[in-house]
């Protein structure tokens, strides 16, 4: 019965993060259409680290105190039947037959089950010392940046590599065929691009490695490395959803299906030997639904024994959680030795409305909604440029893609507000960046040719952009009159399309480096910003 | 293109192998073939020869000069003073309208072609027998910014035109024959069609002081097009041979005058009111200079054009029908 509300549930909840997901991008309008970001919102995992490193969060993390609190009332049932990583791991792990005895110690409760709550003390920890790296584990965010970045990428190249394959065959009545389904599937399921992210290889194989995991033990993220799950394990433990069998440990007959069916190892038998564990339960009513006789779940009631056994209800294990705050609190401050003076990066551009660096990085979770949203591709995930303590937070890399001038939609998504939400008005007022000319490599002045390109596409009106007359000499000796482009810094907001069209395609003669960033009052140019560049 | 080897090659490791890839090798288009620029151009000229083509020849003005009117009945007048719709598309043609929506900029900011000067073409090309109307363009903004925030999309899409988004990897390498432009990858869509109607707005530039139609070509161009910046008036007249459009209408009921061909805030537009017309690109192209103060000497791209045998930039010699739909009404 409950098994049976279960699935439908679980397959509807997973096919929203899909859509969600796919959704995450420009619809038409200049506001995105979709609550995209609903299950960070509701994640308390990220809502709690949030907490501890900005010590502040968005409104919209009030739902998933609904989640913590409904963890009382029905234990981890947000692992089995909400969570879109947990939903991807159970079809995983039903895939995969193994021998009755290898099935049975396969679902059979191991010591390393506690880990994950060593994961989630260390996390937590290093928050608290503001080292944000709850995202980065986190069910939810590991899920959005994986399927966002790196494996739904990864689909695309290999299903638009289909429909080229069937384009270039050139032939007629496959291209009737072909071409449309290819502009529905572009309108719908795909990227209008094919994306391409930096990193996509790492975070690829991290996702991989999870997924595989479960060729192991079934839902081994789930059971032994979650930290979201590790927290709502934690809230179950005092929560009153019981199982048990009707008429106590007499009335069942120790036949162990129940266990077999068990993703989670939470030893739902009620045999000796066994023992409830509400905090490894996912509620899925597999259980339940194999027992013939009457297993059921309840909360709290008098007939339904106290969880006990050989292991702790909770079974934390003092010296695991011990351990992941001990590495918490080391791991916070090592990360920031690196860059413990603050110097400005150059090349670390962060979207429009990035908070300060120190407060940024304690907002981002690295979920990769901003990357996934940005119209042109340009924010990428960072590999060093921010150290370790910002690995995979959104850089942009103009030569990739650039910012749109008139585009918001970044802030938009952004579940933390590490990236403010601002308006168009304000964000085009808003300085990323400051793009500066390479004598050596532009042509008007390196090969006395005429390009202007960077001063066409320059955005801002007046362009910040100018173009001063001047003699240059060419390859052929011949000195002309070339028009030179010269950045107004005042007016420049870093956006990069310049640094993006320059026809010098490798390395750009006009580059964006992070100076004059609003954000960071430290990393400034000009002596009267909003004056103009003075010439005293 | 790089791209697209890179996910064949990704398929050929899933095993579609070496066979796939061999089929792959093929194209539907084949780059028309062309040993000098002026022979270049594909069939869509051979449409505008045809049997509308001839009738237009007999009394029909070369040059139309439309002012104070709506766009649309701008648009109306103008193709009406050549001979009609009738004259450029024949029934059953495919034709190509091709705007430059390059910028995420609204009509009034004149930095995109004004929407209902598309919808109006795209509609009498419809009412000519076209088979199917296309409006495309290469845009510089992000593509789907441009499209929606021009407000040609909707237009177009609203009078019956397909409105496509290019794609980089539906292109095929043709020879242009140019002087500086050889081979250059086409987008397909662009190229499979029987007609093209030009349909540019009249914009500042700082390389080529203005932008106007037979620089539109640009936006049929794929890959790394701001290489032709290093000649720019020959890239265009090399561009405009091989893209002979059947007619060329260039808007100016708003033009820009300055911060282009981007532009961003009204102080740039000028409400110009006008729209000119032509079977001959180097005369609409000098008639749009001059609402710049440019004159038939002062742009390089119209003597090159000339010297082509594009067309001529003595707008005087042509039969010409100026139209002023104010003092009219």
């Amino acid at each position: 019965m409950l098994r049976r509300l279960r699935r439908p549930v679980q397959a509807l909840s997973l096919v929203a993060f899909l859509t969600l997901l796919v959704l995450t991008r420009y619809g038409g309008s200049d506001e995105i259409a979709y609550p995209v970001r609903l299950f960070l919102d509701i994640d308390p995992l990220v809502m709690l680290g949030s907490l501890l490193s900005a010590r502040a969060v968005p409104v919209a993390f009030l739902f998933s105190l609904g989640v913590l609190a409904a963890g009382l009332v029905v234990g981890r049932a947000f692992c089995g039947w909400i969570c879109p990583l947990g939903a991807v791991n159970q079809l995983m792990g039903r895939w995969v037959q193994r021998s009755p005895v290898k099935q049975r110690a396969a679902h059979r409760a191991t010591p390393a089950q506690r880990i994950k709550y060593g994961v989630l003390a260390g996390l937590l920890a290093a928050s608290a010392m503001g080292l944000q790296w709850v995202g980065l584990l986190d069910p939810i965010s590991l899920s959005i940046r994986s399927f966002g970045l790196a494996l739904g990428p990864g689909a695309e190249l290999v299903i638009r590599g289909g429909f080229d394959l069937l384009y270039d065959t050139g032939w007629e009545p496959v291209r009737a065929v072909s071409e449309p389904v290819y502009r529905l599937a572009k309108r719908s399921v795909l990227s209008f691009e094919q994306p391409a992210f930096r990193q996509a290889d790492l975070i690829g194989l991290l996702a991989v490695a999870v997924l595989a995991a479960n060729l192991f033990r079934p839902r081994f993220w789930c059971r032994v490395l979650c930290p979201l799950g590790a927290l709502l394990g934690v809230v179950a433990r005092f929560g009153s959803l019981r199982l048990g069998m009707e008429g106590g440990q007499d009335a069942c007959d120790g036949c162990g299906r129940c266990q077999l069916k068990c993703p989670g190892a939470a030893e739902p038998r009620e045999a000796p030997g066994g023992g409830w564990k509400p905090a490894e339960c996912y509620v899925c009513g597999n259980c339940t639904a194999t027992c013939e006789r009457q297993l059921r779940f309840g909360w709290a009631r008098p007939r339904v024994r106290e969880p006990e056994g050989e292991m702790a209800p909770v079974d934390a294990g003092r010296r695991t959680v011990l351990a992941g705050v001990g590495a918490g609190l080391v791991t916070a401050p090592l990360l920031r030795v690196p860059r413990i003076r603050g110097l400005p990066e150059p090349l670390l551009i962060r979207p429009p409305g990035a908070l300060r660096e120190p407060e940024f990085l304690a907002r981002c979770v690295r979920c990769g909604e901003c990357m996934k949203v940005c119209l042109t591709g340009g924010l990428q995930p960072t590999a060093f440029e921010a150290g370790l303590e910002g690995l995979w937070t959104p850089v942009l890399v103009p030569r990739i893609g650039y910012c749109e001038f008139n585009c918001t939609l970044c802030g938009q998504v952004c579940p933390t507000q590490a990236i403010e939400e601002l308006t168009v008005e304000r964000k085009q007022q808003v300085h990323i960046g400051l793009a500066f000319v390479d004598p050596e490599r532009c042509l008007p002045l390196a090969l006395g040719s005429p390009c202007i390109v960077c001063e066409e596409h320059c955005p801002t009106s007046p362009k910040a952009i100018k173009l001063a007359e001047v003699d240059a000499a060419g390859v052929d000796g011949i000195v002309r009159r070339v028009q030179r482009p010269v950045v107004d810094p005042d007016l420049c907001v870093g956006c990069g399309i310049c640094e993006k069209v320059c026809p010098v395609v490798d390395k750009a003669a006009i580059r964006v480096t992070s100076i004059g960033e609003t954000r960071d009052p430290d990393n400034q140019l000009l002596l009267d910003p909003g004056g103009g560049y003075g010439y005293g | 293109m790089a791209e697209r080897f890179h996910r064949r090659h990704i398929l050929g490791l899933l095993g579609c192998g070496a066979a796939a890839a061999t089929v792959g090798g093929y194209r539907l288009i084949s780059p028309p073939e062309s040993t000098a620029s002026q022979a270049a151009a594909p069939s869509a000229t051979g449409w505008s020869a045809g049997e509308g083509a001839s009738q237009a020849a007999e009394g029909a003005a070369k040059l139309a000069i439309v002012r104070n009117g709506s766009p649309a009945a701008m648009v109306d007048a103008a193709l009406g003073a050549l001979g009609g719709m009738g004259a450029f598309v024949s029934s059953g043609a495919k034709v190509l309208v091709k705007p430059n929506m390059g910028w995420d900029r609204t009509p009034e900011l004149a930095a995109n072609t004004n929407p209902e000067v598309v919808a109006r073409v795209v509609e009498l090309a419809l009412e000519a027998g076209a088979k199917r109307v296309t409006v495309m363009d290469y845009t510089c903004n992000d593509a789907r910014r441009c499209y929606t925030n021009s407000g040609i999309q909707a237009a177009a899409e609203a009078a019956g035109a397909r409105v496509l988004h290019v794609d980089s990897d539906r292109v095929t390498s043709v020879n242009i024959g140019g002087e500086v432009i050889k081979d250059w990858d086409v987008f397909d869509e662009m190229l499979d069609v029987d007609v093209r109607i030009n349909v540019p707005i009249a914009k500042h530039h700082s390389l080529a002081r203005v932008t106007l139609g037979m620089k539109n070509w640009m936006g049929c161009t794929a890959g790394h097009r701001p290489r032709m910046h290093q000649n720019i008036n020959t890239s265009i007249v090399d561009l405009a041979a091989y893209f002979r459009p059947a007619v060329t209408l260039i808007d100016a009921y708003r033009i820009l005058t300055a911060n282009g061909p981007s532009g961003g805030r009204a102080a740039d537009v000028r409400q110009a009111n006008t729209l000119c017309a032509s079977t001959d690109p180097v005369a609409a192209d000098t008639f749009g200079a001059s609402l710049f103060g440019i004159g038939p000497d002062d742009l390089r791209s119209l003597s090159l054009g000339e010297a082509r045998g594009l067309g001529t930039r003595d707008l005087a010699s042509l039969p010409t029908r100026e139209i002023d739909l104010g003092s009219g009404a």
